[in-house]
């Protein structure tokens, strides 16, 4: 693994020429070496057979001369193995009675090595010699044995010199495969260096344009295609991204144009309501004006009459006596008409003063968000008294139960303008026909709060009215005059001013229920709009 | 049976009694059919023995009967036959004529030349006249000489192994 992990750093192209070197190296070793030790053994084979070749020739031709015992015969057949130089001993053997005696050896052929003297003392094996014995048979008989023994050291020099040229061989191969890998090694480390010339260019500049050109069919050529591939698809995806992100980005700044248009449309519409909210106000003030009004009237009417019947009393009167004719009686009369007269006027100048202190209070109350402590019941009186020239004209009854002594410290204007808002509900939607029916005011003193129950006995809200009931701009009545505020006021009031909830109940036909739910004491940086 | 292992042990050294040399030649007849090819006429199965012939005197025949006595050749056993009359010759594979039967009947040859039949003699001369091996002593050892032609014309085929150990020979 060490020598593996040491490899691995090296460039491609060492590792391409190693791979070749090392591959050429093993194989032309491997093939040199089996051919070297196998031409040895194949080498010694043939010697051998060689060898046994001649001895069974040399010992069918030697057979007559051995059975005539023919000395001379035998020297001579010995002599033709001069043909073999490397033989080295040539020998025969008779047979005798008990053993083999040697017969005849070949002299000329090695004088230091003689042949042994009896076929017993011939070795079987001798190093860097083969030897070859063979039997001698004439007719039936075995007549005697041949031994030859040849050197081998010839065989040892040929084996050398096919050794140095094998191992020369191995050399040149070694050089030819250097120089082939060098060659052919191009065709492989070339395209890689290309696509990593590539691959740096596109990873460094980003440009996933840039394609890597192809150099062949092979599999680096199937690598750079998917390569292209690869960076055509990153391409595609790069630009699709782009675009996305230019959509997002327009349609984030339509958005934001479309909020600002919104919000600047919901400016406008917040102060149109405001301003709408405000007129309201102000046509509730002109109708509890125009009420005011008539109701005074009245008294005012009565006291001029009053006021005009003493004026004329008084003349007549004067003027009897500057005539002298004022009479006793006369005088009686008038004294009577004038007390009459001035109790007349005292009581409905007493009644006027008395309405007049009552719009003043409610009128500015609704006009101003002032905060102090009032008596309930009878603020609410004032109320439905300013409301009287309204109710007046109906055939409606009113009550209110309030506890007597319940004092709260709020907006009277807020309540007022709330309760004012439901009479006149009441009576514009509650009962088209004039008919008869109550209103009632029940007030529940709950310690810290109160509720306030308002109830007609009208002909009550649908369900679907009745969830919108609250709406801004919410009528049924847009073309007889009603704006669609006078809920949506009662309901800012309540729960803004008056620091409450409000909850309204009505099924068709069995009028309305309105309960309020309120604080005794509010606190007036909350309620501070 | 001494007597003829003696004899051949001493067939190599130079003959001095007449029974030594008798016994040796015995022994080279025997050897001579170690090399000798017979046609195939000449033996009705590969079972039938080799039928060795002498015309000697008889004390001579016996020392080659005591010789060949149990031998056999080319996996054939060697039988021994003392010829006396001519007609015997047809059953001969190897005949031996010594000096005095040649001359004494000089007519068998005649009949031998009807078989073939390895006629042996005695003397150098005889290859020339009569026979196809003629045995004689030179320098005190047992030699012999061959004539091949005559063998061939009998279908006889001599091993040129023998023939290279011949003193002469005839082709």
């Amino acid at each position: 693994m060490r020598v593996l992990d040491r490899l691995s750093v090296l460039p491609i192209s060492r590792k391409i020429l190693l791979a070749i070197i090392v591959t050429s190296m093993v194989v032309v070793v491997l093939i040199t070496s089996v051919n070297v030790v196998y031409g040895w053994f194949d080498l010694k084979a043939r010697a051998k057979n060689e060898l046994s070749a001649t001895a069974s020739i040399f010992a069918n031709n030697v057979s007559a001369a051995l059975t005539f015992r023919d000395e001379l015969a035998a020297e001579q057949l010995l002599e033709s193995l001069k043909a073999m130089p490397q033989l080295d001993q040539a020998c025969i053997y008779e047979r005798a009675e008990l053993n083999f005696p040697l017969f005849a050896q070949y002299r000329a052929l090695n004088p230091s090595n003689p042949c042994p003297p009896v076929l017993d003392k011939v070795p079987e094996q001798m190093p860097g010699y083969i030897l070859e014995t063979q039997e001698v048979v004439a007719g039936d008989e075995r007549v005697g044995y041949v031994f030859l023994s040849r050197s081998t050291a010839d065989l040892s020099a040929a084996m050398r010199t096919t050794s140095t040229i094998s191992l020369g061989m191995v050399v040149v191969s070694c050089f030819i495969a250097v120089v082939f890998s060098t060659f052919f090694r191009r065709l492989i480390e070339d395209p890689i260096h290309r696509l990593v010339a590539v691959t740096r260019e596109v990873s460094s500049g980003g440009d996933f344009g840039i394609r890597a050109e192809k150099f062949a069919g092979d599999e680096i050529g199937t690598l750079f295609d998917s390569f292209n591939a690869m960076l055509e698809q990153i391409q595609t995806r790069d630009d699709d991204l782009k675009k996305a992100r230019l959509e997002l980005e327009q349609r984030v700044a339509e958005t934001e144009q479309a909020n600002a248009t919104l919000n600047a449309t919901l400016t406008r519409l917040k102060e149109t309501q405001d301003q709408l909210v405000h007129q309201e106000k102000m046509a509730s003030l002109g109708s509890l004006v125009a009420g005011v009004a008539h109701e005074i009237n009245t008294p005012i009417g009565v006291g001029v009459t009053a006021a005009s019947t003493l004026q004329g009393a008084t003349e007549e009167t004067s003027a009897a006596y500057e005539n002298g004719k004022l009479t006793d009686s006369g005088l009686r009369k008038f004294m009577g008409t004038a007390t009459q007269s001035a109790s007349i006027l005292l009581t409905n100048l007493n009644r006027a003063a008395s309405l007049i202190q009552s719009f003043k209070q409610v009128a500015v109350d609704q006009t101003s968000s002032e905060v102090r402590t009032f008596n309930l019941r009878d603020y609410l009186d004032e109320v439905f008294l300013s409301l009287r020239p309204k109710l007046k004209k109906t055939h409606l009854e009113v009550s209110l139960n309030v506890p007597e002594e319940l004092n709260l410290y709020s907006y009277p204007g807020a309540l007022s303008q709330i309760v004012t808002n439901f009479v006149m509900n009441s009576l514009v939607h509650g009962y088209p026909d004039s008919t008869s029916g109550e209103l009632s005011v029940v007030v529940e003193d709950l310690g810290e709060e109160i509720i306030l129950h308002y109830r007609d006995d009208g002909v009550g809200i649908n369900t679907t009215d009745l969830q919108r009931v609250f709406d801004p701009f919410f009528t049924t009545r847009r073309g007889a005059g009603g704006s669609g505020l006078g809920m949506h006021i009662v309901y800012n009031l309540v729960t803004q001013q008056l620091n409450g909830i409000i909850k309204l109940e009505s099924e068709p036909g069995k009028g309305v229920h309105a309960m309020i739910r309120m604080p005794k004491t509010v606190s007036v940086k909350e309620a501070a709009v | 049976m001494l007597g003829v292992l003696v004899v051949l042990l001493l067939a190599g050294q130079p003959a001095h009694s007449e029974d030594m040399v008798i016994g040796v030649k015995a022994a080279f007849l025997y050897n001579f059919t170690k090399f000798i090819q017979w046609p195939a006429v000449s033996f009705d199965a590969d079972s039938d023995s080799l039928n060795l012939c002498v015309t000697a005197d008889l004390q001579d025949a016996n020392v080659v009967r005591q010789v060949v006595r149990g031998k056999s050749t080319q996996n054939r056993a060697i039988d021994f036959y003392y010829v006396t009359d001519r007609r015997a010759l047809a059953q001969c594979h190897l005949w031996y004529v010594s000096k005095e039967a040649a001359q004494r009947n000089p007519d068998w040859f005649d009949e031998a030349r009807q078989y073939p039949l390895v006629v042996v003699g005695e003397g150098d001369r005889f290859i020339d006249e009569n026979g196809m091996i003629g045995l004689m002593i030179v320098d005190g050892r047992i030699r012999f000489a061959v004539n091949e032609r005559r063998a061939s014309t009998s279908s006889i085929h001599i091993s040129s192994k023998l023939l290279s150990l011949a003193q002469r020979v005839v082709r």
